[in-house]
């Protein structure tokens, strides 16, 4: 116990500098949890989340006969394995693609112009995908002055989803990038050196040096990906998602991208249903989103790569 | 290392001090006056606590009191009153809309509103509200806990809350005469797409875009004008919601209809806002759903200069909505003069409480009302025998901007204005706006859409669950997209009826049955 104390005392800078991260997760993350129990008790304004009564599973028997919520839960789920097949593997390409660049410059000016998009919010790309692909939009236009037919992609429960999926795939796939990038600037020049002198080609180089240097990586994110996966989270770092889908849907869409988050927000803020009702679908999603990243976690480890428990 | 140590205590204790002298001038500020924290929309662009314009220190002194903005944006004012409601950080008075919503009984059971002083005889114009027909019947157990805004001086003129404007040029240019069916007004409304109405030879017009999408509801009118004026109906002998009525689909049909026959904006379902003037103003759209009051007409025309030469009111004219298989055409009509009240919370002591009802009082009267008009006593205008004598007769607005805010506190001031021909009125806007408007309100309340107040009032323990506002209209847009309209609405009501809606029913109808309504 004293060498543990002592351990302590000798590295306590270090543990200084991991406090204030800490803080955050113990008061953004693991106190807000007890608010889970709302999903057990009917929200009373007067005495806050401890002391609302206690009216067992009765907010989640309201919630699961609603056609709305199994039509959000589908569309969540359909939009996350589109997700998982369109957007998870676009920078891992584009990393490698970015890779093999030979001129540093336009390598450098090609990685800004793909990340750039990510700094903008979904508010201000809404606007723009209106203008641009809405039915009166600029595409459109153009569309119908060479004499086809307009399309308005916005209220077309066929093309909505690959809308969303791909307007993510344009904002964050750059910024995705960065880790993927991360791990093959780690790649010892030597070993591209030998490929050369065994003869290998571009395409073999790939495969033998860049995906196992990238493996970790895309094993790792693969993993936190579908842990979010009812998040309807593309990724780390991405923000996208509820804001997404909140920013570019309408009613004409609900059917193919009202999504678990989306639909709890219109419940709760614009039809005035109960905080318990709102935060048991929360905890419904949350406890998918935790059995996913298990199987995730096992997956992984089954395969030999790497695993984060 | 040491020294290290005492710099980052020293930084520590610092800023410390500093913040500690900031809070020391934060309480300082507000210890001899009352503090009343006011949310309304926008008004934090209106009043700042840093900088407060001479109209809000007139008011304070006035009332000795301290004025906090707090401030609500229309897009999320709902969800910014729950948050404060579920953290007990309501400010001291708050517009909102949720009367009758499943809220606004709650927060009256659990005590976080607080009602009105039983004895208004200190305040007449208060008390004169709460005695309007309209108004009596929102009493629980004899107590009010919200106080309305007005908006007009009966509710018939709420019928201007919906209107549609049309291209008078365009009609004549094509020789067409002014609809009156909805065959008449699809006639309209394609050749407004299809004829080059604007002569420029290009393809760039539509029949019709709408203020916002939920706009789309002024079609209603014509199948269910209770839905339309989201009001209960009477049919197969019970009482239902409007948006209920097995006529809704006939009016799903017509927007359908209007939709595939491409006349309208196509990009209608994602109009928020205000966002369809802008579209409208810009020249390419036929018709223009939108409110017909005074106000709005000229901000309409104000956008309209932007884009174009002419003045707005010589190409439009009002047309009122297609009339039913009956012949019979019905305006919008909620039966009341307000659609959002102020609230006070619980925490609210009866010392505050009367100042805000001396200051309601106030904003309410003739005196409070001219000085929203012309701007403070004494320094902007004198009252000579029974005459006021403006001394400066400049736009009050842009002089105090606090007023925008504060004129539509207690009452829609600026809605009053709309059908009150005075120097005020006809400086806001024009004789011609003014004109134009109140024809429009003449001819469009000669039916007024069917409203029983009774039942309109009446709660029961799930009704509220059903007071959707203009939420229901977005189910109405997902039928109206869709290819088999009669099926999607089915399945909205299949979700209403899974949300307890039948129950609902039977409730009112019991309840009605026992109070004879």
């Amino acid at each position: 116990m004293s060498q543990l104390r002592m351990s302590i005392w000798k590295n306590r800078y270090v543990y200084l500098l991991v406090l204030p991260t800490l803080a955050y997760f113990v008061i953004f993350k693991y106190v807000p949890i007890y608010g889970v129990s709302l999903a057990f008790k009917k929200f009373s304004y007067l005495k806050g989340i401890t002391h609302s009564p206690w009216v067992g599973l009765e907010n989640f028997r309201e919630i699961l006969v609603l056609p709305d919520f199994w039509r959000s839960v589908r569309n969540t789920v359909v939009l996350a394995g589109m997700r998982l097949v369109i957007f998870f593997p676009a920078p891992i390409l584009l990393a490698i693609l970015i890779n093999e660049m030979r001129f540093k410059k336009f390598k450098a000016f090609t990685q800004t112009v793909y990340t750039f998009p990510h700094f903008l919010s979904w508010v201000v790309i809404s606007g723009v995908m209106l203008d641009l692909l809405g039915g009166d939009g600029a595409v459109n236009a153009i569309l119908q002055s060479l004499g086809f037919e307009g399309k308005n992609i916005l209220v077309s429960n066929e093309h909505f989803r690959f809308f969303l999926v791909g307007s993510e795939v344009w904002k964050e796939a750059g910024w995705s990038t960065i880790i993927y990038l991360a791990a093959l600037s780690g790649i010892d020049p030597t070993q591209y050196e030998a490929a050369d002198i065994d003869g290998a080609n571009r395409l073999q180089k790939i495969q033998i040096i860049v995906w196992p240097a990238l493996i970790p990586a895309v094993s790792i994110l693969l993993i936190l990906f579908l842990g979010n996966v009812m998040n309807s989270t593309a990724g780390a770092g991405t923000e996208t998602g509820f804001m997404q889908v909140l920013n570019l849907y309408n009613p004409a869409v609900y059917e193919s991208a009202d999504i678990i988050d989306t639909f709890v927000y219109r419940r709760t803020f614009f039809m005035g249903a109960s905080f318990g009702t709102s935060t048991a679908i929360g905890l419904f999603k949350s406890v998918i989103n935790c059995v996913l990243l298990f199987c995730a976690n096992k997956f992984a480890r089954h395969l030999g790569g790497n695993a984060l428990i | 290392m040491k020294r290290n140590w005492w710099i980052a205590a020293a930084l520590i204790v610092g800023m410390a001090t500093m913040a500690g002298a900031n809070g020391q001038d934060e309480s300082a500020k507000g210890t001899d006056r009352m503090q009343i924290s006011i949310a309304f929309w926008d008004i934090g662009s209106r009043i700042s606590s840093d900088q407060k314009d001479d109209f809000v220190l007139f008011l304070e002194d006035k009332f000795d009191i301290d004025i906090v903005e707090r401030n609500l944006s229309w897009g999320d004012y709902s969800e910014k009153i729950r948050l404060w409601g579920a953290s007990g950080d309501l400010p001291d008075v708050f517009a909102s809309d949720m009367m009758l919503t499943q809220d606004y009984f709650q927060w009256v059971e659990e005590g976080l509103l607080r009602a009105l002083p039983e004895n208004l005889d200190d305040y007449p114009n208060v008390k004169a509200v709460t005695e309007m027909d309209s108004v009596k019947g929102l009493s629980i157990d004899g107590q009010f806990y919200l106080l309305p805004r007005t908006n007009a001086k009966d509710a018939t003129y709420n019928s201007a809350e919906r209107g549609i404007v049309s291209r008078k040029d365009w009609r004549e240019a094509l020789g067409m005469e002014r609809p009156e069916t909805f065959e008449e007004y699809m006639a309209l409304a394609k050749a407004f797409t299809e004829m080059d109405p604007d002569g420029n030879g290009v393809d760039d017009t539509y029949g019709m875009t709408f203020v916002n999408k939920r706009f789309t509801s002024v079609a209603l009118l014509s199948s269910v004008p209770e839905a339309a004026s989201k009001s209960w109906c009477y049919e197969n002998g019970r009482w239902i919601p409007g948006y209920a009525s097995e006529d809704m689909i006939d009016g799903i049909m017509e927007l359908n209809e209007l939709w595939n026959a491409g006349v309208m904006d196509p990009d209608t379902l994602s109009l928020n806002g205000n966002q369809g003037m802008e579209r409208f103003c810009q020249g390419n759209m036929g018709m223009f759903f939108v409110h017909a009051q005074p106000s709005r007409v000229y901000e309409m025309s104000r956008m309209w200069n932007k884009y174009n030469d002419n003045d707005v009111t010589d190409v439009v004219e009002f047309l009122p909505v297609w009339t039913n298989d009956e012949g019979n055409r019905y305006a919008f009509h909620e039966g009341k003069n307000f659609w959002s009240s102020s609230y006070f919370p619980g925490t609210v002591s009866d010392e505050k409480m009367a100042k805000i009802m001396e200051l309601y009082d106030f904003f309410l009267s003739e005196e409070g009302q001219n000085c929203f008009k012309y701007g403070i006593p004494g320094v902007d205008w004198n009252v000579e025998g029974e005459d006021i004598v403006r001394v400066d007769d400049s736009d009050m607005m842009k002089k105090y901007p606090s007023i925008d805010s504060l004129f539509n506190l207690a009452s829609w001031g600026i809605a009053y204005t709309n059908w009150v021909k005075d120097d005020f009125s006809l400086g806001l806007y024009t004789e011609k706006i003014m004109d134009m408007c109140y024809d429009q309100y003449l001819m469009s309340t000669e039916i007024l859409s069917p409203v029983n107040m009774g039942i309109q009032y009446l709660t029961t323990p799930n009704k509220a669950k059903f007071e959707r506002g203009d939420m229901i209209f977005d189910s109405v847009l997902s039928a109206m997209v869709s290819p088999d309209p009669a099926a999607e609405w089915a399945k909205t009501m299949e979700q209403l009826r899974a949300e307890g809606l039948e129950e609902a029913i039977e409730e009112v109808n019991a309840k009605a049955k026992e109070m004879g309504l």
